[in-house]
């Protein structure tokens, strides 16, 4: 366990998707280990951080912004979208219709957040699914489709089990790091661009 | 009139998280509230007496005797007396014509699934156990708005308002569903969930301005911890507090904002409130639990009166400025600090003249 305040990179994440897809519990899950005591719809926006180390030791703090799915309170919950590096993209599994607003939702942060935000597309619920195979409307594979083509992360979870969602995060986390590192090396060493985007991700997360 | 007095309604918002667990008052507290806050027995006694006194119903106490009314609120409204004195101050209940509102319940808006999901889980926040009872009511009332308001339509926030109005007068839904409608029409709380947010952001801004002045340490130490009024404020306000206080408190708060000052109110009762949280570390959190702040400390009492008196000195300095900002930009909206609502809750915050 690390000091909430022992971190070497902060990041700022947003939780996004349609009305009742199941961001905050996600977040809850993510933060609390459990669901909300009195589950309700987020008003506007709320906020929480958690502090995690990652594979190669280095420790990030990732806040949060957990936001209002209903499509009026876009108007203001994007502002909150300025400045983030990465972004959890919520659906239901049950609920086509929240997995084809997916689109609109990755174009609305890649035009507000950070260009080069790093976006995992969440296909939640998963435990309906098991309970219930006729329950799940959008297949693992459209979804993992549209992710690759997308050029999005892509887990399917639960909140409710809590099946996936600290990996979800994890994998996030990781793959900012990379972006960011990537990033600063290149602005450390301006001659030498080509040369460091050539480098494996996977060897870059390394405090 | 005294300070003391004029400052009973924003006390009397208090009052209940003291009596809920029970606190130990400050002596000097515990004269006042022996003087000017009466216990519910209190309370009965006071509003009988006027209304025995005045043969005619409470519709036209209101109407005919502002003064009266506006210091029976200020005593305290009586539980059971609450969801009349609600009608009343909003001028009697009007039904719309008959069976409209069951011609409304009729027609679909599209908002239905939105509405049914919500309602379900309203109840739980509002801690109430048997939630099937009010949750159908509160689904109803939703859909039957969004018909009667396709502008406004349904807005997640809403739900909190007709939750707690639903406990308010006992699950009497035709009679809820037109004081909701009054509420969003004539105190424009409608402003609060319109498309683009128009009120929230004046209210929003008014607060930021308000705290920068008049709590200064508060508000560096926001910035501080980086803390964005959003976090707290939008809940706060779009669920008129429901969300964040004991239902006890909110309704005596409503029944300041319903009764005597107005939506504007809304502005200097939450900086009142934001002054009952500690300055420390652990802001973001207490800005979350309310309830656990404001019953723990009950020292912020007397703060959140001598605040409140502040914030009403502030209002009116603050007021040319933005009227001269106002001149200069005539496309702006409309300001919360513009004279006519101001004013009106400047007088409540002072104890002048009711409205």
């Amino acid at each position: 366990m690390i000091g909430e305040e022992d971190y070497d990179h902060l990041y700022k994440l947003v939780l996004v998707g349609d009305a009742t897809v199941g961001k905050t519990h996600i977040l809850s899950r993510y933060i609390k280990g459990t669901l909300p005591k009195a589950p309700t719809a987020t008003i506007g926006v709320e906020f929480a951080t958690r502090t995690v180390s990652l594979d190669a030791g280095c420790a990030v703090k990732a806040q949060i912004w957990d936001t209002a799915g209903q499509e009026r309170y876009r108007a203001i919950t994007s502002a909150h979208y300025r400045r983030a590096v990465g972004a959890l993209l919520v659906y239901d599994i049950t609920k086509p219709a929240t997995f084809k607003s997916c689109q609109r939702w990755m174009e609305e942060l890649r035009s507000n957040a950070e260009p080069d935000i790093v976006i995992m597309l969440v296909g939640n619920k998963v435990d309906l699914a098991e309970k219930n195979p006729g329950d799940r409307q959008v297949d693992f594979d459209a979804a993992a489709d549209f992710a690759s083509q997308q050029g999005l992360l892509f887990e399917e979870a639960s909140a409710v089990t809590g099946a996936n969602i600290k990996l979800c995060f994890d994998k996030l986390l990781k793959e900012i790091y990379n972006t960011t590192q990537h990033r600063r090396d290149r602005e450390d060493d301006p001659t030498n661009n080509f040369q460091l985007q050539g480098r494996s991700s996977q060897t870059e997360c390394a405090c | 009139m005294s300070e003391g007095c004029c400052l009973a309604p924003l006390f009397s918002a208090l009052l209940p998280l003291q009596r809920l667990v029970a606190l130990p008052v400050p002596s000097a507290l515990k004269t006042w509230e022996k003087e000017e806050a009466l216990d519910e027995a209190g309370r009965v006694r006071k509003w009988s007496s006027a209304l025995s006194e005045c043969p005619e119903s409470l519709v036209s106490l209101c109407k005919d005797q502002p003064g009266l009314f506006k210091e029976l609120v200020e005593a305290g409204v009586p539980s059971d007396l609450r969801w009349e004195v609600w009608k009343a101050a909003l001028g009697g209940l009007r039904c719309g014509q008959g069976g409209q509102y069951q011609e409304l319940l009729q027609r679909h808006s599209g908002w239905e699934p939105l509405i049914e999901k919500d309602s379900a889980r309203t109840f739980l926040v509002l801690s109430v156990d048997d939630m099937g009872m009010h949750a159908h009511c509160l689904q109803n009332i939703c859909k039957a708005y969004a018909n009667l308001n396709p502008e406004i339509g349904y807005c997640q926030g809403m739900n909190f308002i007709v939750g707690l109005l639903l406990l308010v007068s006992d699950g009497a839904e035709e009679e809820t569903f037109w004081v909701f409608a009054a509420l969003m029409h004539d105190l424009e709380l409608s402003g609060l969930y319109a498309g683009g947010f128009p009120l929230l952001r004046r209210y929003m801004d008014g607060f930021g301005q308000l705290i920068a002045a008049v709590l200064p340490r508060h508000s560096l130490r926001l910035q501080a911890e980086d803390i964005h009024l959003e976090e707290f404020l939008q809940s706060w306000y779009l669920s008129l507090f429901v969300t964040c206080l004991p239902k006890a408190a909110v309704v005596e708060v409503w029944d300041e904002i319903i009764c005597l000052s107005g939506l504007p109110s809304l502005v200097p009762l939450s900086v009142a409130l934001l002054e009952c949280v500690p300055i420390d570390s652990q802001m973001r959190v207490k800005l979350k639990s309310l309830n656990e702040v404001v019953a723990s400390k009950a020292c912020a009492i007397a703060q959140f009166l001598r605040r409140s008196l502040t914030v009403g000195t502030l209002e009116l300095s603050t007021r040319d400025a933005e009227v001269s900002r106002m001149q200069a930009s005539p496309e702006a909206p409309q300001s919360i600090w513009d004279v006519s609502k101001h004013s009106t809750a400047l007088a409540v915050m002072r104890g002048a003249a009711g409205r």
